[in-house]
């Protein structure tokens, strides 16, 4: 039988990573059960949602025009307002750019987002550079939309909607 | 005495059925055999309601408290969720009414506001629900980028999320064709002819999206074909791949937490990781 040594010897089992010690700290009462708490609200948001829906479907009808006519050109043709702002950006620069060039870099840039974003922290104030950014072109979709869908009318000239509104839905 | 004849009465049968009408059916074998689990009112109860429920198993057993709050997500990504469900629902009624079909489809359409039982009440379900969708979508997308949620570990999420939004885009656009009205027909018209600027492919590519040189009877069937059968299972697909994604990873408030709750602590694991290895 051999002899217990006398030395302990000591092994290196593993590191232990940040993330693992995160965990441990975090409390477990701090959770609460899904059923009832969350489900519930679910529950909820997804009845008033409906109810918003039925309410809208009740007040308002959807359009229903003439017949397609390829031969008769309405006063003037809107993309549907989620394209209006592409449309107004169209009337401005060249159909290659505005069309194809910018709707495709924002939409590459977009998805680049997690990728690009290099800063420290989540908070707006460790990404104001982004923030800045991401804001500035929201913003300009969002008056090249407005205008689009709100303040043009025949040949798509400037028009004030309350004089007359040229959106359908 | 009073106490005990009121018990005898509450046991009654007749008490039970009046005042607890549920009970006798909760105790039938046709309600267990469909609920399996106890009560949700005992902590295995309601742990059960998750395990044992495919369509609740994406649900986590319980959530950290704060994802309770409607503040941590505003709850848009679901409404957004809920909104696909009533399309789905909605689009189906509107398929046993409708034909791909010039002129047939705009016959249709008036059909369906004049004969058919809430013909017009579900059509406007279906597009003010088509319309709320891409807004919502673009809001949930607002809050994500402004909480920092698309950040390690949900960058690929954020990816996912952006295919999301463009399907949820173009089934808005190819529906838009199909009641076969002017308003219709020249907004695919104007919104196709960018199709034309593709670089190197041009006009080929505005006719591959058509069927033909103008928006026709090729068009209308294409734009439905898309609309009510490739668009949809492709969100399908992807919004499981969405939605396992947030089921796995959590939501991001629950990071925040953490991440506060560090800050506050006095020392940091770190710390605590080196005190202990010199102990
Ligand atoms: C059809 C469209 C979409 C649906 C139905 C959808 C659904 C959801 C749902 C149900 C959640 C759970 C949290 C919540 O309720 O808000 C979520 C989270 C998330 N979504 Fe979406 N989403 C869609 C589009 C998008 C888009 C366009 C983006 C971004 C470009 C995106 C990025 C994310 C990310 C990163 C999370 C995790 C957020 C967190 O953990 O706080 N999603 N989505």
């Amino acid at each position: 039988m051999p002899e217990p040594e006398e030395e302990p010897r000591y092994r290196l089992l593993g590191v232990v990573p940040r993330e693992i010690e995160v965990r441990k700290k975090q409390e477990p009462d701090d959770a609460v059960f899904t059923w009832p708490h969350f489900l519930i609200r679910h529950a909820v948001v997804a009845g008033a949602t409906v109810a918003v829906i039925f309410a809208l479907a009740i007040a308002f009808d959807a359009p229903l025009q003439s017949m397609a006519d390829a031969n008769r050109t309405p006063p003037v043709a809107k993309a549907p307002w989620y394209f209006a702002g592409l449309q107004e950006l169209l009337a401005h620069v060249h159909p290659m750019v505005a069309g194809i060039l910018v709707p495709g870099a924002a939409v590459a840039w977009l998805a680049l987002i997690p990728y690009l974003d290099r800063s420290r922290g989540w908070r707006i104030r460790d990404r104001k550079l982004l923030v800045t950014l991401f804001t500035a072109l929201a913003v300009a979709a969002l008056v090249l939309t407005l205008v689009g869908s709100l303040f043009r009318g025949p040949e798509w000239s400037w028009s004030w909607p309350w004089q007359h509104l040229y959106l359908e839905l | 005495m009073a106490s005990n004849g009121k018990r005898r009465v509450r046991d009654t049968d007749l008490y039970r059925s009046v005042f607890h009408p549920g009970d006798r059916f909760r105790r039938s074998e046709v309600y267990k055999s469909v609920v399996r689990h106890p009560p949700p009112d005992t902590p295995r109860g309601r742990a059960m309601t998750s395990f044992h429920n495919l369509f609740l198993h994406i649900y986590p057993v319980k959530v950290p408290r704060e994802v309770v709050g409607w503040r941590a997500t505003l709850r848009l990504g679901f409404i957004s969720s809920v909104l696909f469900l009533i399309l789905f629902i909605s689009g189906t009624y509107l398929m046993f009414f409708y034909r791909p079909v010039v002129p047939q489809a705009y016959l249709d359409m008036h059909d369906l506001h004049a004969d058919v039982a809430f013909g017009q009440f579900i059509r406007n379900i279906h597009r003010w629900s088509a319309h709320l969708m891409v807004l919502v979508v673009f809001l949930h997308m607002m809050r994500v980028f402004y909480s920092g949620a698309y950040r390690a570990p949900r960058q690929f999420n954020w990816v996912v999320g952006v295919g999301l939004l463009l399907l949820t885009l173009l089934l808005s656009f190819t529906g838009y064709l199909l009641p076969w009205d002017q308003l219709a027909f020249w907004a695919i018209t104007v919104g196709t002819n960018i199709a034309g600027y593709v670089p190197l492919l041009g006009d080929n590519a505005r006719q591959v999206l058509l069927g033909g040189p103008e928006v026709g009877g090729d068009a209308l069937l294409r734009f439905y074909v898309l609309h009510i059968y490739v668009l949809p299972s492709l969100v399908v697909l992807l919004l499981s791949v969405h939605i396992w994604r947030v089921r796995k990873d959590g939501f991001a408030v629950a990071d925040r937490e953490d991440e506060a709750a560090l800050d506050r602590s006095e020392t940091s694991p770190r710390e605590e990781v080196e005190d202990d290895a010199r102990a």
